[in-house]
Formats: C-alpha cells, structure tokens, sequence
C-alpha cells in the first residue's frame, strides 16, 4: 500500500512538475487551475491530489493577492478531512521534506529553511510553487513555502517567498522568524511590497544612481591621493626617482611664485592656454571623425592613445611603484607585465570583457592621466583647472560646442557616444542570459527538477519510521514557473538556480555594459549623461522587443542611468591629487567639496534631465575650499595647536 | 565601445570571442587568457563544447606563462646579488640596503 503510493505519488509529482511547466506558459491562474484539475483526474492519487488542488487554488490566490482566509479555511476543513489517510503519507511527506531540502540545498539557501526540526512536525504545508510572471516583481525568483506547525489539525499555510539573491535572505529571515504563525497577512504584504517596486518614486532611484556613480569617483581620487602621497614620501627616500619626479616641487605651496608674481601669472595662463588649445584640438578631431562616419579612424586614434597611455604611464607609475617598495626587478618582468597591463586594457575597454575588468581599467586610465597631470607646476594646475571647467560649460551647453554636438550626433544615430564614459547603470532587475540562451537555460531548469526528483526518489528510505507517531499531512503544489519564451522568466529561474555572477550591485546589467568608448581622454572630458527619456523609450523598446512578452515587462522597466565622462574623473583627482600634495588637511576638505559639487550636478541633472557639464561646481568648490583652507583653516588649527586651544 | 550597446551573446559569437581572445593571448599575453577565462564564468551553465575548449586552453596557457614568469623572476630575485655586474646590467630597479 505505501509502495504503491509512493511510487504513484513520484510519478505524479515528476508528471505534475513537466505538465505544470507548459501550463504556466499561459499565465492564466484559471486555466492553471482548471489544468491541474484534469491532471489530479487522471492520476488516481485521492488525497495528495485533492490537497494539492486546494492548496493550488490558493496559492494562486496568493500571488492575486486575494482572499486568503477564506482558502485557508477551506484548506483546514481539507486537511481535517484528510486525517484519515496520515499514516499512508507519511512516506510522501518526508519525500517532500527531502525535496525541498534538496531543493533549499540547491538554491543555496542552507541553514535558514532547513532549520526546522522534522520530528516536532505535525503538519507540514510545502510549496513549491512561483509567482505567475504577470502579477509579481522582478524580483521574485519564485516562491515556494515550506511550513511546519506544532499543532496537528490546524492546517497553516505559510508562503515564504524567495526573491532575488539580494533579498532572499531578509525574507527567510523574516519568514523564519514568523515561521508557526499564520503570517499570511504579512506575506501578502510582502507580495504586495515587491509587486510595487518597481513604481517605487524617483528619488530613491536617484540615490541609487548617486551611489553607483559616487564609488568610482571615490575610489579613483583616493587612488590617487595614496599614489602622490607614495611619489612624494619616495622622493625623499630614494635619490633614483628624484630626476623623475622633479617638476613636482617637494609639494611646497607655490614652489615657481619665487621668480616673479608677473612671471608666474604669465606661465600658468600661457600653460593653460595651451592647454585648452590641445584639449579643443582634441575634440574637434573626434567630432569631425564621428560627424563623418571615420569610425575606423576614430577607434584607432582612441586604441593608440589608450594603449599609450596605459602602457607609458602605466610603466612609469608601476617604476615609481617598484623605487618605492625599494623591490628589484629585472627587465624582462617588467616589460611582460606592462605589456600585458596595457593590451588587456585595450581588451576590456573596447571589446568584451568583465564589467568589472572594464571599470577597473577606465578607472586607471583616469587615475593614470590624474597623475600625470599633477606634476604640473601649481600655479599651471590650478589655471588649466578654471580654464577647463569654463570650458566645459560652453562645450556642452551652448548650441554649437563640440560635446553637445557629440551628443546629439549620438543620440540621433542611436548610439552610444564614442568617449571615455563611466556607465554606471542601475537597473531594477538583473537581466542576463537573454536571447538566445533561453532554451538551454531550461534545459537546464529541466534537468535540475529532475535531478532534485531523484535525489527525493533515492533517499526517501531514510528517515521514513523516525516521524510515524507524529500525524503529517501536507500539501505539495508543484507550480513551477516557466514562462518559457519568456525570457524574463527564464532569467529568474536561472538566477533562481544557479548563484549569479559575483558583480557589485551597480553593474549589475549584463547587457547594457559599458560600452566604454575611449577617446583621448581629454577630448572628451566633460559630459555627465542621464539616459534622458528618448533613450529610456528606446531601450525599453529594445528590451520588449527581445523579450516578446507582456508579462515582462515590469524586468525591463528600468532606470535611466547615470554615465560620468572619465575627464571628470581625470579633473577631479587632479584637483584633490594637487590638494594632496600640500597637507592631508586640505585632501579631507578638497574631497567633501568635489563630493558636494558633483551631488549638486546630479540634482540639477534631476532637474534638467539633460546632458549636463559635471566639472564646473566640483572644481569651482573644490578651488574655493582648497584656499580657504590652505589659507585660513590650516593657519586657524595651527594657532589652536600652538595655544592648546580645544574647542 | 565596439560592440553595440544592446549585445546578445548566441553561440556563434561567443566562439568568435573565446578563440579571438585564444589568439591573442600566444603573444606573451596571458592576463588576456585569464580575461577570457574570466568574461565567461557568467555564462558557464550555457556553453558551448567549442568555447569550454578554448576556455579550458586559455587556462592551461595562463597557468603555464604565469609558472614560467614566476620561474624566471624567482631565479631572479634569488640570484640577482650572485650575478653581479650582470645581475645589475637587467635591473631596472636596483633596490637598496
């Protein structure tokens, strides 16, 4: 009798997981519904299957978010009914133990599900079911529940919901924590919270978009700062690097005023005229070439000067590194490993490549150009740094500047601007594997259930005789999610089974990744890009149309995405680099200036909603701070200092 | 910058990466083998035989141009003070103390 259920009940549940797979192509909870009906009657498995459709019923009234009580209560009365039958479904319920353990173990969700003790157990409700595409968020991968009660007759169903690999853990807490009470309430509210993510209001997209922008920054200026600090603490110690860094004066405060105020205003103007002359030189170049379609000769311009950059001043930064960690090294090495530094570089920036290889080296270009940069005279530096953000105002908003001409060529050709540009895209949902992977990836989906069904099969002899006092009844709803030409489904059952890739959270988006288009880097270096609505449209258009569903389209609702030209970074960090290069004092306030300046960029950009210039405020606070401090801060801590003044 | 910003990734092209890479990587560039290596872990429930086999290469290439390099510098280091005049004349940084 019990063999024979067992073996009934395998059968029935491979056959229900496969039939329940196509059913859920329709997203129609009825039909689903009306589906598994006919399915529990041609099975002539009485019980598990009269639980299982009520359960189903209400699952599916979970994810509509409708009249629970009312299914629980008639779940209770089932189960009441079902009393009878314990004793025979003992061996299926620690089947459904050890598959949702199995399946727990899978997910990676150890630990937190598979806490609860099976002997205690008297009822148990286990789902494994997942949301109808249609009616919740991105972010839930599927959810499945798994439910244990002291009491024996009082059926409780308790979803727990798993939703991304970010959240999941909140919510198994959360559900742990609750787990024996009837907590339907607070899941459908938490259904409810996630269905309504994505309309989440606008500013806190903003400050996701501000983070994401605000790590590289910060980590390029510090590099930097560490880089100067190291340059100028190896000058003194090591007499090899003092020809090299010798234009950068022993970091005293206006090392070239001594011949001359006159002379000194002459040379830093003359200095950064020139500068702005190159950089304007630069620029048009690379808007001609792009205005003409001379992508060719664009790409190879952009390669040779990131291949140079990286491979000079990457060699000249790692000899400097090398004077000042006192290490030996022999020729060969050094030429292998800036040889290897440089083409990867030109690997990850203009082809494929990890995104988080890609950022990496946009980050040192910028930090690379940075130090070169500030070994400029002080006076120069701080001429090329007005001049520069003067500059930009004009290149990007009056009408006939080059960067704006840039951007609209680019805008109008859909394309993304050939420059150097920092994507930092958030999106909601995490979109990978789309296309054409689809297919595999349920393979794959496929063969994991099957798997997990085996593993169940194999090791149902186990713990059969430890829980036959204990009366169990349970309920299994196999509502496994397919949406299988969707494509955002199949992104959520992949990210659902298999661990995502180890990328932070603000590069998340496999697809758009940073397309990262060099230039040279001071062409272009000032445009701080909001996807603006033209492109939003676009994008998601595009995303709809490789996705070809309805129901998905909460995962391609996306948010516009923030995209910081690498001559922002570049300015920057010269600025705080020079900072640096006087006292730690003025690095701390250089830095929270550049940081405000750039926040007050992004809320104009909020504003605005349009391709702004993000050097202005930065430099121009950053400028203003840095004398005040060098000027008044310093000498008001010093005559604090010298009075023992605390205040 | 020279992929289109909405890139799909079927088999073909990533064949065409994986052994474009593959290529790359004979002219003394292993850190491109373990870019190769590393821009399809990702993709690893999804691959294709052709690209595991270019993949699987690349590593060996990797770990092999890594052993000798790390050979070399170590013999270097070791003895770089035994060498002397010579040990100096293929420094490029001569430590000292």
């Amino acid at each position: 009798m019990n063999e024979n259920e067992d073996e009934n009940y395998r059968a029935d549940e491979k056959y229900k997981i496969k039939n329940e797979k196509n059913n859920n192509n329709n997203n129609n909870n009825n039909n689903n519904n009306n589906n598994n009906n006919n399915n529990n009657n041609n099975n002539n498995n009485n019980n598990n299957n009269n639980n299982n459709n009520n359960n189903n019923n209400n699952n599916n009234n979970n994810n509509n978010n409708n009249n629970n009580n009312n299914n629980n209560n008639n779940n209770n009365n089932n189960n009441n009914n079902n009393n009878n039958n314990k004793i025979e479904n003992i061996d299926s319920c620690i089947n459904n133990i050890e598959r949702t353990n199995k399946y727990n173990l899978f997910k990676k969700k150890k630990g937190k599900k598979n806490s609860m003790d099976e002997s205690n157990s008297s009822l148990n409700n286990i789902y494994i079911s997942s949301p109808n595409l249609s009616e919740r968020s991105d972010n839930s991968i599927g959810s499945y529940c798994t439910n244990k009660t002291m009491k024996s007759e009082n059926s409780i169903i308790n979803i727990e919901t798993l939703f991304k690999e970010s959240v999941s853990d909140d919510n198994s807490d959360d559900c742990g924590s609750k787990r024996g009470k009837n907590i339907n309430d607070d899941d459908d509210e938490d259904d409810e919270d996630d269905d309504y993510e994505p309309d989440v209001p606008q500013l806190v997209d903003y400050s996701e978009m501000i983070i994401s922008i605000l790590y590289p920054v910060c980590i390029t200026m510090v590099i930097v700062v560490l880089a100067i600090r190291a340059i100028s603490s190896s000058t003194t110690k090591n007499s090899q690097t003092v020809e090299i860094s010798n234009s950068n004066s022993g970091g005293g405060g206006g090392g070239d005023s001594s011949s001359g105020a006159d002379k000194m205003v002459f040379d830093s103007v003359v200095n950064s005229l020139i500068f702005l002359a190159v950089i304007i030189l630069s620029t048009t170049i690379m808007v001609v070439l792009y205005k003409f379609k001379l992508m060719k000769a664009l790409y190879a311009w952009l390669m040779g000067t990131s291949i140079l950059l990286l491979g000079v001043f990457g060699g000249f930064l790692f000899l400097i590194l090398l004077a000042y960690l006192n290490l030996g090294l022999d020729y060969v090495t050094f030429v292998i490993v800036v040889w290897n530094f440089s083409v990867g570089g030109i690997v990850c920036i203009f082809w494929y490549s990890p995104k988080l290889l890609n950022q990496g080296y946009l980050i040192s270009i910028s930090v690379l150009m940075a130090l070169f940069f500030s070994r400029l005279p002080d006076w120069t530096t701080w001429g090329i740094l007005s001049i520069v953000s003067i500059y930009d105002i004009f290149a990007v908003l009056c009408p006939g500047g080059p960067l704006r001409i840039l951007i609209e060529t680019a805008q109008k050709r859909n394309e993304n601007i050939p420059a150097m540009i920092y994507n930092a895209s958030v999106y909601i949902g995490m979109i990978y594997n789309e296309g054409d992977n689809n297919t595999i990836d349920q393979e794959n989906n496929e063969n994991n259930l099957n798997e997990i069904v085996n593993n169940v099969s194999n090791n149902d002899d186990g713990d059969v005789n430890e829980n036959i006092q204990n009366s169990e009844q349970f309920n299994i709803i196999n509502e496994v999610v397919n949406n299988n030409e969707n494509g955002a489904g199949d992104t959520l059952e992949n990210g659902s089974i298999t661990p995502p890739p180890p990328i932070p959270s603000f590069i998340k988006d496999e697809k758009q990744r940073n397309q990262s288009s060099g230039s040279n880097n001071f062409s272009n270096f000032n445009n701080l890009l909001i996807g603006d609505a033209e492109t939003n449209d676009e994008m998601v258009s595009n995303a709809e149309s490789s996705v070809d569903s309805t129901t998905s389209e909460p995962y391609v609702k996306q948010k516009p995405s923030i995209r910081l030209g690498l001559g922002d970074f570049v300015f920057y960090s010269v600025l705080i680099g020079k900072a640096a290069s006087y006292q730690i004092t003025t690095v701390f306030t250089v830095f929270i200036a550049i940081i405000t300046g750039l926040f007050l960029t992004l809320i104009l950009l909020a504003v605005f909603k349009r391709a702004l210039p993000a050097l202005p405020m930065s430099i121009i606070f950053g400028i203003i701070v840095f004398f005040l401090t060098f000027k008044v801060l310093i000498q008001y801590i010093y005559f604090l200092g010298e009075n023992q003044i605390f205040v | 910058m020279l992929i289109p910003e909405d890139d799909k990734l079927d088999d073909e092209k990533m064949i065409n990466i994986a052994r474009k890479l593959w290529f790359i990587g004979f002219f003394f560039l292993p850190w491109v083998w373990l870019i190769n290596v590393l821009y399809f872990i990702p993709y690893r429930n999804s691959l294709n035989d052709k690209v595991k086999w270019y993949l699987k290469f690349s590593l060996i290439g990797f770990l092999g141009y890594s052993t000798i390099f790390m050979g070399w510098m170590g013999i270097y280091l070791v003895n770089r003070n035994k060498w002397g005049a010579f040990g100096d004349d293929i420094s490029i940084t001569i430590p000292f103390g």
